[in-house]
């Protein structure tokens, strides 16, 4: 591999890192609080996809404008569909999950009747190449890594930092003892549900410029937000962090010396793994 | 009368728990609460402070009734529940803790104040405010979960079982701060497998049998009781 690829190979991992931390943080986050596996998270990443292309693309508004509602939009949705679908499911796990598969379904096929089953092109916010030594990165590419990470740390602020992020992680490890302190498990499960699909739907916009969008583009990423919780640890956003580096940069380098296929065979080998000889995750318990 | 819980069943599926059990508690006492393992100690706190619903019967709590309406509603009008094993949160700091103890409260300047008298009853919690609760010891877990259910500013603690799993001298300093705690005006209602230290402790006593109050009377009436004897003092 020459410096050029090298360099190529290791931006194009931290963009995908960064896309792969935003949605694997929603994901463990309502694993976390509510215990169930959303099948749906993939889902709601596409309708994040096709926010963009309609507010920004379609309408024409500012980019980063359309990002922000966007995530409001979208996680507003994830409350509503809590409150109506899982909360009387009253913290029954499987059913919640078997649900969620449901809304999967259903998610995509409400896409595929409403936007139209054939891929789509999302305009990016900045055109242009950026060179580093003798290496090209696309500014459209590029411009995810820093919209991520303030993402990230503004989660990361909100739990550690606000009442209501400390109640989330009250809720987490104990909701019972939660619950005595007079927080609403309730309402903070539907919170996490939230917070979740917005992070789900930023991973999407912003991946939507750099690829095709379509109805269908959810199930391979709910597959990299499972096997990311599961080398990170369930439950923990820093698992997800580093577990979405990890697997960034593994599909990274995977894709420009194996092939993309190969690249995919790769993550799930790790997760093969991680589950035999650290099951709990890296920063599992 | 500050809590009173009158003829409560309550139901785990097709099991009685709670076969219509009825408890007093003036403002200021201490009432013990013992019995086996099973008896429904634990099932009666849960249903005070909401985790659990009553199936008929209810309990009053500073003139109003609190049976169907929730712990976080409980929570806010005065009631700390320090449920049996701690139940800190592990991955969260002692000082983090505490915090979520004030969640209900609003009154910036009170929990201030609120979090200063938890670390003068405890001194320990300050020195170790940054520190994991997980990693805390028994005793200091312990310190760590009343001094939490006090940062609700309670009227009335229900304490599940605070002694279990307790070195003898970390018993009587968590029962001197029980007396401590009392003596400021909050009711406390004491489950405990220790007998000899709820009955001390406490002015008046109820022996839970099988979902059903057996006995009740003031501490020095049951500690004369031949079956309360036999049953818990090894006579």
């Amino acid at each position: 591999m020459t410096t050029t690829e090298l360099l190529q190979t290791l931006l194009n991992g931290l963009m995908l890192a960064s896309i792969y931390i935003l949605i694997a943080s929603g994901f463990t986050l309502i694993y976390g609080i509510m215990h169930i596996v959303n099948f749906a998270h993939g889902e709601i990443y596409m309708l994040g996809s096709f926010a963009i292309y309609y507010f920004s693309t379609q309408y024409g508004l500012n980019y980063f404008l359309a990002l922000v509602l966007a995530m409001l939009l979208i996680g507003v949705l994830g409350i509503i569909l809590e409150r109506a679908l899982f909360l009387p499911l009253q913290a029954a796990h499987l059913p919640q999950v078997i649900l969620s598969l449901g809304l999967a379904m259903t998610l995509q096929g409400f896409a595929s009747v409403a936007f139209g089953t054939d891929d789509k092109s999302v305009t990016g916010p900045f055109t242009g190449v950026i060179r580093f030594g003798g290496a090209a990165i696309s500014m459209e590419r590029l411009i995810i890594i820093p919209i991520s990470l303030a993402i990230i740390a503004g989660l990361f602020a909100f739990v550690k930092w606000t009442s209501t992020g400390q109640a989330m992680r009250a809720v987490a490890q104990d909701p019972e003892a939660a619950a005595l302190q007079g927080i609403s498990v309730a309402f903070i499960s539907c919170l996490a549900f939230g917070v979740g699909s917005a992070l789900a739907a930023a991973s999407g916009a912003l991946i939507a410029p750099v690829f095709f969008i379509s109805p269908f583009m959810g199930g391979l990423a709910v597959m990299k937000a499972f096997i990311i919780i599961c080398i990170g640890g369930v439950g923990s956003i820093s698992g997800a962090a580093v577990g979405g580096l990890i697997l960034g940069f593994v599909d990274s380098f995977g894709a420009t010396l194996f092939g993309g296929s190969v690249a995919h065979v790769l993550g799930f080998s790790i997760l093969i793994l991680i589950l035999l000889y650290r099951p709990q995750g890296l920063f599992g318990r | 009368m500050l809590l009173s819980v009158s003829d409560v069943k309550v139901q785990y599926g097709k099991v009685e728990a709670l076969k219509g059990v009825s408890l007093d508690l003036m403002a200021g006492d201490i009432v013990a609460l013992v019995g086996a393992n099973g008896a429904g100690k634990t099932t009666l706190l849960n249903t005070i402070s909401g985790l659990k619903n009553a199936s008929s019967g209810e309990i009053w709590f500073t003139g109003k009734r609190i049976d169907r309406v929730g712990p976080a509603q409980v929570v806010k009008l005065g009631i700390g529940h320090i449920p049996e094993g701690r139940r800190v949160f592990p991955n969260m700091t002692v000082l983090e803790n505490l915090m979520m103890g004030a969640y209900s409260r609003r009154d910036r300047a009170a929990i201030k104040q609120s979090l200063s008298a938890v670390y003068d009853y405890f001194p320990v919690l300050v020195e170790r405010r940054q520190q994991l609760a997980g990693t805390l010891s028994g005793g200091e877990q312990q310190m760590l979960a009343i001094g939490r259910a006090l940062m609700s500013k309670p009227k009335l603690l229900l304490m599940d079982e605070p002694s279990l799993g307790l070195a003898p001298r970390m018993v009587e300093q968590i029962a001197g701060i029980i007396t401590s705690i009392n003596k400021e005006g909050v009711g406390i209602v004491l489950v405990e497998q220790n007998v000899p230290l709820a009955l001390k402790l406490a002015t008046r006593g109820y022996v839970m049998v099988t979902g059903q109050i057996l006995l009740q009377g003031s501490s020095d009436e049951l500690l004369r009781n031949e079956e309360v004897k036999k049953a818990f003092l090894g006579a």
